[in-house]
């Protein structure tokens, strides 16, 4: 019954009043949880490293191999960087796969078909990219559609305009100085495309934390009342986060180009799914509850770590989606419990 | 303590008064060492309009919550339709004995259908799941509403509705539930605060059908003009009791407010409250800040002044106007037309952001502390310097230490306890949240400071340490601080401004204010 009789003060608010300050100590909580929280991933990634190097010493504790598995999966963490930055803010962004196809693609066409050098490829790729991502930002911001529908629709969109523009083959013999770039030189022995990839995360990192209009990112995505009320501008937020998430996936495109040298239009929307692990696997971590790219880059090589040492031990490719999907889910399951919520399975009636 | 010459109304002009459908003697109900309800008493009989007023804490919602079985009372007595009722009733059985209940905000789901609307209680609750036939909810939804006087576009979403025809579909629902008998009884909670005078008396209108086959209606309602002019019957509650039940046609405006407002005030004195002078509040050198012509969608023209170091209260009933003079004086509601100019200085409403008003140096404490002013899951580090992040931007680095340790001498400074930077603010008791927010917002050192329900569901002691604070800052700045607290308007003000439809009613200064003085401007408005 009614519980807005009284607007102000009074006899009845008296108990409603009581009750709710007995709840406030009951669950008196700390944003940064306890050490061993935020550590569990990198601990766990150094047991599971500690397990294979034991088992398998002679093919996983080498050189080249952690030089593989660091270097492979770049695009992969420059894409889960990127899905962060909407995220962060209350957005999906369910097109920045089909980005990244679409930026090497572009190269692949530009290069390989229409002989242009390099470099202009390169630029009218990631301009390409900076289009999506005002598109999206029109879409999404100004014309008011869910972000999950518009980016869903985008990338769809986008998949089938990279089936038309390669004429739905793969293109390969893009110039080597982009291969040289990415993969073939290497420094410590390991490829540049993993600098690449760290120098990102490091960016980002600062951005996030320590530059005014990247925290305010992080208001608009819990509320975008407060945030709206306290004078900072949603709309330019959320459209500037959707931009940057599509140049991201563009430069993932471009490492990815380079490492294979061709670019496969069947290929890419396999990295969304991944991406989207990584990004939720490393919100558990570091600092619990928040989207950080330290804690994406810790993800995303754990789950690397996994497989290849699964595979290593014999396994079939299927263990990839199996370890990938298995860690995604007892990972945030156990930061739910950790964060103190009693599990019931009568909740599945109620 | 039923004023016996109610009961007795003879059968006069109008129609002789109806069987008694409800009876409801001697409820008391205490919260801890709380009395909320000492003694109430409410009759209604059927075919009448039955109003029940009374101010904020005066018992009328513990009563209504008590006969809806959502509080037990301690003690009381229940015939409905002559039947001993057993106390207390059990949740949701209040249904079967032919009482329904509708809250102020009429539990729609406003991007579904009328239709859809109006079956979502029978869904909801039937056991087991049969197929809706559709062709027969539509024919029954169409009698509810006609019953009401209702021709509503069945499939429209009920968001598209104008506010009186929800209240409709809301009432429609209600008795359709308890069945097609007449004798029925519904509650209403203060269904007319947001509606338009004509509306008004559309919903009356509506309520009539119903009451003219035998049902009776109940209608909690703070304006009294209305109940006056529409209502039949009215019951009036203050500290708890029942003081008398009486037929409108038989009390003058004057003699309700009078027992409302348990003191009598004679209207000429109202009439008397005057503006004070500036210079009253003790104020520091300087302009007036001058608000004109500020008309939105739900204010009209509302001008006022306020003097330097003076703190302006704005009241009045809920949906008067008060709340939407401030959201828009803080740039968080669209205006119309309406300026503000300090001296020389002049801005204009229409097209002003809150980004803007900030700029301008207005600071907005909102009234809901964790929907619109802090984000809960964010730790005070976060949310304190959201207002000025900028300012602690050096070298190209947010220098956290340095924002923590601001955060944490602020928190100890407004006695916000535990005074720890790194703890989320909604696990803070909603007295040091509110500490928290008004911290936040003086930031931004404001030359405006506007308080929307600053103490709202805050404990006593908080609610004099935000006095105590706001005060203290007073004189650098203009004050402006709405409230329906009108105990809190009458110890901090120096003048308040009573809002009735959309406009600026009486102004009370400081001599002439007391909490009497404000509950009958509003009351009378």
């Amino acid at each position: 019954m009614p519980g807005r009789l009284a607007a102000g003060p009074g006899h009845d608010k008296a108990p409603a009043a009581s009750k709710s300050s007995f709840r406030h100590l009951r669950e008196v909580q700390y944003v940064s949880a306890h050490w061993a929280g935020r550590l569990i991933l990198p601990i766990v990634w150094l047991a599971v490293i500690i397990l294979f190097g034991v088992l398998e010493p002679s093919t996983f504790l080498t050189l080249s191999n952690f030089a593989s598995m660091f270097a492979s999966q770049a695009s992969l963490l420059v894409i889960a960087l990127g899905l962060i930055i909407p995220l962060t803010a209350g957005d999906y962004d369910l097109s920045i796969a089909s980005v990244a196809g679409f930026s090497a693609m572009i190269v692949a066409v530009l290069n390989v078909n229409h002989h242009w050098p390099i470099v202009p490829a390169i630029i009218v790729a990631m301009l390409a990219c900076l289009a999506v991502g005002v598109l999206n930002a029109v879409v999404v911001v100004a014309l008011g559609v869910e972000s999950i529908v518009a980016t869903l629709g985008m990338g769809t969109l986008l998949g089938g305009i990279v089936l038309l523009i390669s004429n739905s083959t793969a293109i390969s013999g893009i110039a080597n100085s982009l291969s040289n770039a990415v993969v073939s030189h290497s420094f410590l022995g390991i490829p540049l495309e993993f600098y690449y990839g760290l120098a990102l995360c490091a960016l980002l990192g600062y951005y996030l934390a320590f530059v005014p209009s990247g925290r305010r990112l992080l208001y608009v995505g819990r509320s975008r009342e407060v945030a709206r009320l306290s004078g900072i501008r949603v709309g330019r937020c959320r459209a500037g986060a959707l931009v940057a998430s599509a140049l991201f996936g563009g430069i993932a495109g471009l490492l990815i180009a380079g490492t294979t040298g061709s670019a496969d239009p069947s290929s890419f929307t396999a990295l969304l799914l991944p991406g989207f692990a990584a990004a939720f696997l490393g919100a558990t971590t570091i600092v619990p509850g928040k989207f950080t790219p330290a804690g994406v880059l810790v993800a995303v090589y754990f789950l690397v770590t996994g497989i290849t040492g699964l595979e290593l031990l014999g396994a079939q490719t299927y263990v990839q989606d199996v370890f990938y999907g298995a860690a995604l889910i007892i990972s945030v399951a156990l930061a739910e419990l950790s964060a103190g919520r009693r599990p019931s399975l009568r909740l599945l009636w109620r | 303590m039923r004023d016996a010459g109610a009961e007795a109304a003879e059968p006069g002009l109008d129609q002789s008064p109806g069987p008694v459908l409800l009876d409801a003697s001697h409820f008391t109900k205490s919260f801890g060492s709380t009395r909320a309800l000492v003694h109430g008493d409410l009759l209604v009989r059927a075919g009448e309009i039955h109003a029940l007023v009374g101010h904020n804490g005066s018992g009328k919602s513990t009563f209504i919550r008590t006969l809806a079985g959502y509080h037990d009372p301690d003690a009381g007595r229940l015939t409905v339709r002559d039947q001993d009722v057993p106390l207390p009733i059990r949740p949701g059985g209040s249904a079967s004995l032919g009482l329904a209940f509708i809250h102020q905000d009429l539990g729609l789901i406003d991007s579904l259908s009328v239709l859809e609307n109006m079956c979502l209680t029978r869904l909801a609750t039937c056991r087991v799941t049969p197929l809706i036939q559709w062709r027969r909810e539509r024919l029954a939804a169409e009698r509810d509403l006609r019953q009401l006087g209702a021709e509503l576009p069945l499939d429209k979403p009920v968001g598209s509705l104008r506010q009186v025809d929800r209240a409709l579909v809301a009432t429609a629902r209600a008795f359709a539930a308890l069945g097609n008998e007449a004798g029925r009884v519904l509650f209403c909670d203060e269904l007319t605060g947001y509606l338009a005078k004509k509306e008004v008396a559309e919903l009356y209108g509506a309520m009539r059908q119903l009451t003219a086959r035998g049902d009776a209606v109940v209608l909690v309602s703070h304006d009294l003009t209305e109940v006056l002019e529409l209502a039949d019957v009215v019951t009036v509650l203050r500290n708890g009791a029942t003081i008398a039940t009486r037929r409108t046609s038989d009390i003058s405006l004057d003699e309700l407010s009078s027992l409302l407002v348990g003191e009598s005030v004679t209207a000429p004195q109202l009439a008397e409250a005057q503006v004070a002078p500036a210079s009253q509040a003790g104020a520091v050198a300087g302009q007036p800040l001058r608000v004109t012509g500020l008309t939105a969608e739900r204010v009209n023209e509302v001008a006022f002044e306020v003097a330097p170091g003076e703190i302006v209260g704005l009241t009045g009933l809920v949906g008067s106007g008060h709340e939407e003079t401030v959201e828009v004086l803080a740039g968080a509601r669209p205006a119309i037309v309406g300026s503000v100019s300090v001296g020389a200085e002049t801005w204009q409403l229409p097209g002003l952001t809150t980004r803007g008003a900030m700029r301008r140096g207005v600071g907005w404490v909102p009234p809901d502390r964790l929907a619109q002013g802090l984000i809960g899951s964010l730790p005070a580090q976060e949310n304190l310097p959201m207002l000025v992040l900028s300012r602690f931007f050096r070298h190209g680095l947010i220098r956290w230490p340095e924002v923590r340790r601001h955060t944490r001498e602020t928190a100890v400074a407004l006695t916000v306890s535990p005074p720890d930077p790194r703890l989320a603010v909604q696990a803070l008791s909603g007295g040091n949240q509110q500490k928290q927010l008004l911290g936040k917002v003086l930031e931004l050192s404001p030359r405006l400071l506007l308080l929307s329900e600053p103490t709202r569901g805050v404990d006593v002691a908080a609610r004099s340490v935000l006095w105590r604070l706001v005060q203290a800052g007073a004189p650098r700045r203009y004050t402006v601080w709405t409230s329906t607290d009108f105990d809190e308007l009458a110890s901090v003000c120096d003048r308040v401004i009573v809002f009735s439809r959309g406009r600026v009613s009486v102004q009370l200064s400081r001599e002439s204010l007391s909490v009497e003085a404000i509950a009958r401007a509003c009351l009378v408005a």
